[in-house]
């Protein structure tokens, strides 16, 4: 092992004299040019000759970061679970099972109810990346804006687990359907009572 | 004007400081960093060459490169943080396998 940690070393120091000694050839640096680089140039060639690689490199660019960003925010809920209770992954499973009481939910079917829009556009609202369907973070702004805004991030998970009947991770617009349909029902029962 | 063979000197050190970092290093991120030691000196030795022969190109070769650390350093960052989600560490000693 140590020889060859001393192996390695050894090349990288010869690597950098090979280096030094190819850059300091006379042939790369001779023949000066007077020309002056500016600003102007850069541009005339980013935006001319250059373009389309450049815009090529730009959409390769934002794949990339799309793809962080996304892989980034699969994790997100194992990182606050881990943070809020510093819990071991055994744990996860255990934290996701909540203690609400129902309340919520109601209290969201009564604030989706009363603002007197469709399913469809109270779906649309909420919706924000236009993907058809609700995440874990578009689910707790919406909860936000029906005055939920206190609850823990586990729990919001257990109410998207209440609410999602097919097991996708996420709410679609006949979950939400549902939603409003059960409140209707409790309310219709409530009066009749 | 500094001498381009100076600058070509200094290229040459951080990318072979770059290089043995990303060799010896355990710690995944400071290996991230060794990276960008590299992809930087790559980068200074454009903008000299441009500089010395008054060709632009070296210039847009630097954009690529800056544009190509940024996806990798973004890239790279989230597999961090997804290793040490599976693993607990992001020591590379520790850290065999991609998948879990």
């Amino acid at each position: 092992m140590r020889l060859t940690s001393i192996t390695t070393r050894l090349a990288l120091l010869a690597l950098l004299f090979v280096l030094l000694g190819v850059l300091a050839d006379d042939a790369i640096w001779a023949n000066p040019s007077d020309a002056t680089l500016d600003t102007p140039m850069l541009s005339d060639a980013m935006f001319g000759a250059w373009s389309l690689p450049l815009a090529l490199l730009g959409v390769l660019l934002a794949v990339a970061m799309i793809g962080a960003a996304y892989l980034v925010r699969d994790e997100r809920l194992e990182n606050l679970l881990w943070q809020e209770a510093d819990l071991d992954k055994a744990a996860l499973e255990a934290l996701t099972t909540s203690n609400l009481d129902g309340d919520e939910l109601a209290r969201f079917a009564t604030h989706l109810a009363a603002r007197g829009l469709s399913v469809a556009q109270l779906f649309a609202g909420f919706d924000r990346d236009g993907s058809g369907t609700l995440d874990t973070m578009e689910f707790e702004a919406a909860l936000r804006q029906a005055g939920i805004d206190d609850l823990p991030f586990r729990d919001v998970d257990a109410l998207m687990r209440t609410l999602d009947a097919n097991g996708t991770g996420q709410i679609d617009l006949p979950e939400l359907h549902n939603l409003l349909l059960q409140h209707e029902a409790a309310i219709g029962g409530g009066e009749e009572e | 004007m500094i001498d381009p063979l100076y600058v070509s000197g200094l290229s040459a050190m951080l990318f072979v400081m770059g290089l043995w970092g990303a060799f010896t290093r355990k710690n995944a991120i400071i290996v991230l960093m060794c990276f960008e030691l590299m992809l930087n000196a790559a980068n200074l030795q454009f903008a000299a060459a441009a500089v010395h022969h008054g060709d632009v190109t070296g210039w847009i070769y630097t954009v690529f490169a800056i544009a190509i650390a940024a996806a990798e350093v973004a890239i790279g960052l989230a597999i961090l943080l997804s290793m040490y989600n599976q693993h607990e560490t992001i020591s590379l000693d520790e850290v065999e396998l991609l998948k879990h």
